[in-house]
């Protein structure tokens, strides 16, 4: 029985099939981390692209580590960090665009669902506006729920710097949703249509 | 006051969707990486080892200086950093250089057999993506310098190398493919290294061997097409050594006359992408020769076999039908199928129709049907 992500490890350096029980356990979180900020053809193949970098790096593992979440989502982030422009490029056409509602609901579902959206939109094109590091250190810590230390660990820089870098993301996030949700610039036009942006 | 992480965990929960097909498919091309990575046994910090082994050599020379006395040890001191670091350097520099990520995987002999190939192409040392890896060769015709029957004549494209190159402005993907050594020694000295292009829309290219790519850019395939909107386009690639960032083809203006200079109209450039140069042009020009500059803009050199660009057919209507079936891998099997299917209905002789063909032929080649099976047969 192998109890640790740090023993799973180990126990691929004798027998390499093992190690893909790390995708059982840590294939989701990775690929939904890529897919909430590329689309979705490229995420799957960087988390592809993280998982073999992790197979061919796993001599590297420190295994007095005994949880590689930290580790594996450091390695998603450098591997994302070569797509940086297409990422940027994903998060402004969804912040303009959105996602399809679904039809049909109820009025108050719809009511829920444009909030939701409009939220959506604002976040991801406040996230766009953000730095690369800066957005790499918020989504481990919103996203991947990374202590400040393990992302210390995955990103390879100090904890003061991961703090420093969270607050002024966090700050400038915090301005411009206030910004975005109280002079709403996008509306609904139909259960079946696509919003738009208002013209000024 | 919107509280920011009460909005990104709100987010989360919204696109926080992964089915059980896509983590199959994970796990698929994981296993596949494993199943064809290289066994020897890895060695926890194997690069630390190393490592430690030149910083000890530094080391020793730092405490030999020291036992001469302390003031010989304080004039040295800055030596013997100095060899440390250097030291340092050096190992760093050996460790990148050895263990690249695109031949990693790849044993001892397979890797000393392609070096020079992986050496001058520097796709080639990229890490192999899930696209490439998933480029099915199933119904793939023979491809490299011999098309023929005999088996230990034949080259193959090399798996674990195949590498997606880049996606061309017209929106075709293009695989750089090398190809297995054939078994048969004399012939595979003869030919040495050799890689070929797959260009979604095109096809194959002929093989291109290492003395090739020396030489300069090597051609890939070209295709003349006649776009849905009635336009008339000629594309074309070529394959480029490492240092060659951009390639400059002069369009010639008339025909030549015996005696006179040849008179230029304009040029096309194309910069290099992952040692692919895409290049679309209107009409079909007539060329002669390609300039190569380097990244600093400098001309490193002049081609003048520039006429082996293999143009496939004369002008064809390009439908987005014949594109989709190319899209992915899976579909270029099923587009192998349709093939097979087609002629099993056909009698032998016939010729299956071009745009099929155009996905997995070469530009020198075209399928016929020969007893209910397609089989290759060169354009004379």
């Amino acid at each position: 029985m192998i109890a640790t992500d740090a023993e799973l490890i180990e126990a691929s350096m004798r027998t390499p099939e093992v190690f893909a029980g790390l995708v059982d356990r840590h294939g989701s979180a990775i690929m939904g981390f890529l897919r909430r900020r590329l689309n979705r053809d490229l995420a799957d193949e960087l988390a592809a692209e993280t998982f073999l970098r992790a197979f061919d790096a796993r001599g590297r593992y420190d295994p007095a580590r005994p949880d590689a979440r930290p580790w594996l989502f450091g390695i998603a982030a450098r591997v994302l960090a070569e797509h940086r422009r297409k990422e940027t490029r994903f998060l402004r056409a969804l912040a303009r665009y959105g996602e399809r509602l679904e039809a049909p609901c109820g009025l108050e579902d719809l009511e829920d669902k444009i909030d939701a959206r409009a939220a959506s939109s604002a976040l991801a094109g406040a996230l766009a506006r953000l730095s690369g590091d800066e957005r790499d250190v918020l989504l481990l810590h919103a996203w991947a729920d990374l202590s400040y230390e393990e992302i210390s660990d995955a990103l390879g820089i100090p904890a003061g710097t991961v703090r420093s870098r969270l607050h002024r993301a966090r700050s400038r996030i915090r301005k411009d949703l206030d910004r975005t949700l109280a002079n709403p610039s996008v509306t609904f036009t139909s259960n079946q249509e696509q919003p738009h942006e208002q013209r000024a | 006051m919107s509280n920011e992480l009460e909005h990104l965990r709100r987010f989360r929960a919204q696109h926080a969707t992964v089915d059980a097909a896509s983590l199959h498919g994970l796990k698929a091309a994981l296993n596949e990486h494993i199943a064809t990575f290289d066994r020897r046994p890895v060695a926890r910090s194997g690069r630390a080892q190393r490592a430690g082994r030149r910083h000890g050599l530094a080391i020793r020379v730092a405490r030999r200086f020291a036992l001469r006395g302390p003031s010989l040890a304080a004039t040295c001191a800055p030596i013997v950093v100095s060899v440390a670091v250097i030291g340092f350097a050096l190992t760093v520099g050996v460790d990148n250089r050895g263990t690249h990520a695109g031949a990693a995987h790849l044993t001892s002999p397979e890797r000393a057999s392609r070096a020079e190939l992986i050496s001058m192409l520097a796709v080639l040392r990229s890490p192999q993506t899930l696209s490439a890896r998933a480029f099915d060769k199933t119904g793939w015709p023979i491809v490299g310098p011999y098309r023929g029957d005999r088996a230990q004549f034949r080259t193959e494209p090399d798996r674990p190398l195949i590498r997606l190159a880049t996606v061309t402005p017209w929106g075709a993907k293009v695989f750089v493919v090398p190809l297995t050594s054939p078994r048969f020694a004399r012939f595979a000295r003869l030919i040495g290294e050799t890689a070929g292009l797959w260009v979604q829309g095109m096809g194959w290219s002929d093989f291109t061997r290492v003395q090739d790519l020396k030489a300069g850019p090597s051609p890939g395939p070209g295709v003349n097409i006649r776009l849905p909107n009635g336009r008339k386009v000629s594309r074309f690639l070529m394959l480029a050594r490492d240092g060659i960032a951009k390639i400059t083809i002069p369009l010639e203006r008339g025909l030549p006359i015996a005696g006179k200079p040849v008179r230029f109209d304009g040029s096309i450039s194309a910069s290099v992408h992952n040692n692919i140069a895409a290049f679309q042009t209107a009409g079909s020009p007539d060329v002669e020769f390609a300039i190569w500059y380097s990244a600093d803009g400098r001309i490193i050199g002049r081609g003048t076999a520039w006429h082996h660009v293999r143009r496939i057919g004369d002008h064809y209507v390009e439908k987005d039908t014949h594109r989709a079936l190319e899209a992915e891998a899976a579909r270029l099997k099923r587009l192998s199928h349709l093939i097979r299917a087609w002629c099993a209905q056909h009698r032998s002789g016939s010729r299956v129709p071009t745009a099929l063909t155009r996905a997995v032929t070469g530009p020198e080649t075209e399928l016929v049907c020969r007893h209910g099976r397609p089989a290759l047969r060169p354009i004379l």
